[in-house]
């Protein structure tokens, strides 16, 4: 079939479909079509992501931040409360998101999302997600000397300069824990966390 | 046409394609809310299972193959109660149901009820028959919640899989036993489908050591007859079977499996009976019975480096068809080694050895000489994956060499190259060779097709008979264009050589069957050369989040360099395939757990066989208000009363029936 005869056919097919439509003898084609538009139409709507990974990550984030002594200087360039980034689409913000409001060490939490380098210091903690609009590298090396607590979720990660990386096994979400670089940041850990993170240092 | 059906197609255009788009994957994961989780502890959130939606695509972007992957939630949300309906949703596939217990299944061309270019296994069994080649998909009815998932490849897989993967290969793969714990019932009652029921039961033996049994009976009604008669095409059958995993060790682990089966796959047998001048048509029941075993070692011998070996033992028995009995008897050990070499290079090597005993009862219209054989195939591949540049550039370079009893040594190599610029975009290009062997009816068989006057026409097999060959060229493009939105078009171009014909040989004089009568023989041969190219495309875009949208279109071409003679016939014609298919798929979630699946497909017509284009509507209504529970309704073909999908062939024996309209409603309940 040449593919001017193709189209013939589904106009053909089309027509046929349409006339079966409105014909009296296809009453149960008819009432098949409209519902079928109608419950597309009617219950598709579009409602907040809530892809569970990033749930996931969330909260658990959530619970290592409570797991961690911060000094109250961290929070004087948040202006005392508690400040999230997140380099990353609009499901991963909205993930992030269900944590404002709550209370962490506390201060209230909220949750920005960031696109450029700009005060990132002012942060306490930064999820840097794989759909980040800015090198992971050059975010790293923005916060180099400053009290933010950085978590990301490429290979090697926590390796190469930030403190929690995500990783999975077997589609269960795991982190690595760079100890050095959150001593660095002046952060300290507190012991339980290390048993469940696994420790690692720096390539 | 009319504007009424305009505004309808228009509306759901529009509608299809202008909501924005929210991300995030759709697949079946567990509804949890964000409290519920934050309640939980460290170790409960790091048990937590993503089945992560893009698993399948991540796995697709790094093959340098068409490759589409038929996952549990797909099938769940498939109308499908049988494994071949499942590939309608391929692109590149052709479906085409013969009758309601036989299909014509195939990839890229030459459709059959013996499609025998088609390699199928499950769990690394070969399900292909080497009688006539082909899948009798009667004899493989499983339990479709046991399937973890069905890999697709189109296009040669000679190089991994060996002969007959020659337009494409399946691998039907269960799910381990660790994720079948617990009691499973399911039953569906319905039009078509009279009754369905499946029992499954597993249990965690000792620390890493499961196992689950399973039951399945089922019952199918007639579908309709060409003519408008009621057929006899009924079938039923039933089926149980075991399978243990048991990790002995972190290096160690074991596979046993199992299945028995019996069934009756009833039909409208036109046989080639030589008694007058006309073939007679009368209805028939096909008696099945099979069993077989499976056993699998995998071992690692480092953190680089595995071995898997495996044994198989399969019989199958078909009692009352055109041949009396036949009984296939297939004995098959396999090896095989992975192991990294450097950092840029991994290897898999391995071998096997394969028995098949078989024996036949001969009827009037067929006769096999000798009536019973040992065959067998040795066989040895390796295969190199080589990061000539690391995550940007990939070379597979392989072959295996088998020696098989038909045709001595066949080599099918194969080099394929990935390019992935970015991890969003991938290219593929492939060249392999493949082969088709000679099946046993091909080697040494006789049937008598019907009388002309006073002469018999009888096509007679040859023991010379060459492998079928294939060189194909392949190019692929694939890309999570947004993180909701998959894009993969595969362009083949085969040149084929030696395919199978069908040759008039000079006439001879015969005295039996009596009276005397003289033969015109036509003799298997394989005079045939041609060429098939084409286009497949899939996308699937994740619309909102409770809303998934897939698509599939291909465009199909078979030039064969011959037309039929007089004295020269092709076994596989032009036109027994479609030239253009697409189709639409629709999985929406309703509130309160409802799950609203609309599966729209169009097929060309099949000239050669008379049979016309189609549509077909299947819409499935679920209810799954927690793990345990579902409860489902659906309709299959409901655009028409009942239509043709495949003909009636001279190799099919049946003259095939009309696909019906259908309702068919399921209860699972889980424990």
């Amino acid at each position: 079939m040449s593919s001017v005869s193709y189209f013939k056919h589904l106009i053909n097919f089309s027509s046929h479909l349409g006339n079966s439509l409105i014909s009296k003898k296809h009453t149960v084609k008819k009432f098949i079509f409209l519902s079928v538009f109608a419950i597309h139409i009617f219950c598709g709507k579009s409602v907040l992501a809530n892809n569970l990974e990033y749930k996931i990550k969330a909260v658990l984030a959530l619970k290592i931040m409570s797991h961690i002594q911060w000094s109250d200087a961290a929070f004087v360039a948040s202006n005392n409360i508690f400040r999230i980034g997140v380099f990353g689409g609009d499901e991963v913000l909205a993930a992030f998101k269900s944590l404002e409001g709550k209370e962490l060490i506390g201060r209230k939490i909220v949750v920005e999302q960031i696109t450029d380098l700009d005060n990132l210091g002012s942060f306490n903690s930064i999820f840097i997600s794989t759909y980040s609009n800015l090198p992971q590298q050059e975010v790293l090396a923005a916060l180099k000397k400053s009290r933010t607590l950085t978590f990301g979720e490429t290979q090697g990660f926590a390796q190469s300069g930030g403190i929690i990386g995500f990783y999975k096994v077997q589609d269960k979400i795991r982190f690595f824990i760079n100890k050095k670089t959150a001593e660095d940041a002046g952060l300290k850990i507190s012991a339980q966390l290390f048993r469940v993170g696994k420790l690692v240092g720096n390539k | 046409m009319k504007p009424f059906a305009y505004l309808c197609i228009l509306f759901y255009c529009l509608h299809n394609f202008s909501t924005p788009a929210i991300g995030a994957p759709a697949d079946k994961i567990p509804d949890l809310s964000f409290e519920e989780l934050e309640a939980m502890d460290f170790d409960a959130l790091m048990n937590i299972k993503i089945e992560s939606v893009s698993k399948k695509e991540e796995t697709l972007a790094n093959a340098a193959a068409a490759v589409f992957v038929v996952t549990q939630e797909d099938i769940r949300r498939s109308n499908a109660t049988a494994i071949p309906e499942l590939f309608r949703m391929v692109p590149g596939m052709q479906v085409a149901r013969i009758d309601s217990n036989k299909w014509a299944v195939t990839s890229r061309g030459s459709n059959s009820r013996f499609s025998n270019k088609l390699l199928v296994l499950i769990d690394g069994r070969s399900i292909y028959t080497t009688y006539f080649s082909g899948v009798n998909w009667d004899e493989h009815n499983l339990v479709l919640e046991d399937i973890e998932r069905i890999e697709v490849i189109r296009g040669p897989g000679g190089t991994l899989w060996g002969a007959n993967a020659v337009n494409g290969v399946i691998n039907i793969i269960t799910k381990h036993s660790e994720k079948t714990l617990g009691g499973m019932v399911s039953a569906g009652v319905g039009s078509e489908e009279r009754g369905v029921g499946t029992f499954r039961y597993g249990e965690e033996l000792a620390k890493d050591k499961t196992i689950r049994v399973y039951g399945k009976y089922f019952n199918r009604d007639d579908f309709a007859g060409k003519s408008g008669e009621s057929e006899a095409d009924s079938w039923d059958g039933s089926r149980g079977g075991f399978r243990m995993d048991w990790k002995k060790s972190e290096t160690n682990a074991f596979t046993f499996q199992g299945d028995i089966y019996k069934g009756e796959s009833n039909e409208r047998a036109k046989d080639n009976v030589v008694s007058g001048s006309s073939t007679a048509s009368f209805n028939r029941a096909v008696k099945i019975d099979g069993v077989n075993f499976l056993s699998r070692w995998k071992h690692k011998n480092s953190k680089n480096s595995e071995m898997t070996a495996q044994f198989y033992f399969d019989h199958v028995s078909r009692r009352g068809a055109t041949t009396k009995r036949s009984l296939i008897d297939t004995y098959d050990i396999d090896f095989q080694h992975s192991f990294q070499l450097g950092e840029k290079q991994k290897i898999i090597w391995g071998g096997g050895q394969r028995f098949i005993v078989d024996s036949f009862e001969d009827s009037v219209a067929i006769r096999l000489s000798p009536n019973s054989r040992l065959n067998h195939i040795t066989s040895a591949f390796v295969q190199d994956d080589i990061q000539i540049l690391p995550n940007l550039l990939k070379f597979t370079i392989g072959s295996k060499i088998e020696l098989n009893n038909y045709t001595g040594i066949e080599v099918q190599p194969s080099a394929r190259a990935l390019w992935t610029p970015d991890p969003k975009h991938s290219f593929w290009a492939a060249v392999s060779r493949a082969v088709r062997t000679p099946t046993r009816a091909e080697d040494s068989i006789r049937i008598n097709s019907q009388f002309s006057g006073t002469t018999l026409i009888a096509l007679i097999g040859n023991d010379l008979v060459k492998s079928e060959e294939v060189l194909a060229l392949e190019l692929g493009y694939r890309t999570q264009a947004k993180k909701n939105v998959f894009l993969d078009v595969a362009l083949f171009y085969n040149f084929y050589n030696n395919l199978q014909t069908r040759e008039q040989g000079a006439a001879f004089a015969e005295n039996t069957p009596s009276p005397a009568h003289n033969v015109s023989p036509f003799n298997e041969t394989n005079e045939g050369s041609g060429k098939t190219y084409g286009v497949e495309l899939f996308g699937k875009w994740d619309v909102q989040e409770n809303w998934q949208l897939s698509a599939g279109f291909t465009y199909f071409k078979l030039d064969l360099d011959q037309v039929a003679t007089s004295t020269f016939v092709f076994e596989n014609a032009e036109g027994n395939d479609p030239e253009f298919q697409w189709n639409i798929r629709s999985h929406l979630n309703l509130p309160h757990s409802f799950e609203f699946d609309t599966d729209l497909y169009f097929v060309d017509a099949l000239d050669n066989i008379n049979v016309d284009s189609y549509a077909r509507l299947d819409l499935r209504l679920g209810w799954q208000p927690t793990k345990s529970y579902e409860i489902s309704i659906s309709g299959q073909n409901l655009l028409e009363q009942e239509h043709d999908e495949f003909g009636s062939e001279s190799v099919s024996f049946t003259s095939g029936t009309r696909v019906e309209r259908s309702v068919f409603a399921k209860a699972t309940i889980k424990f």
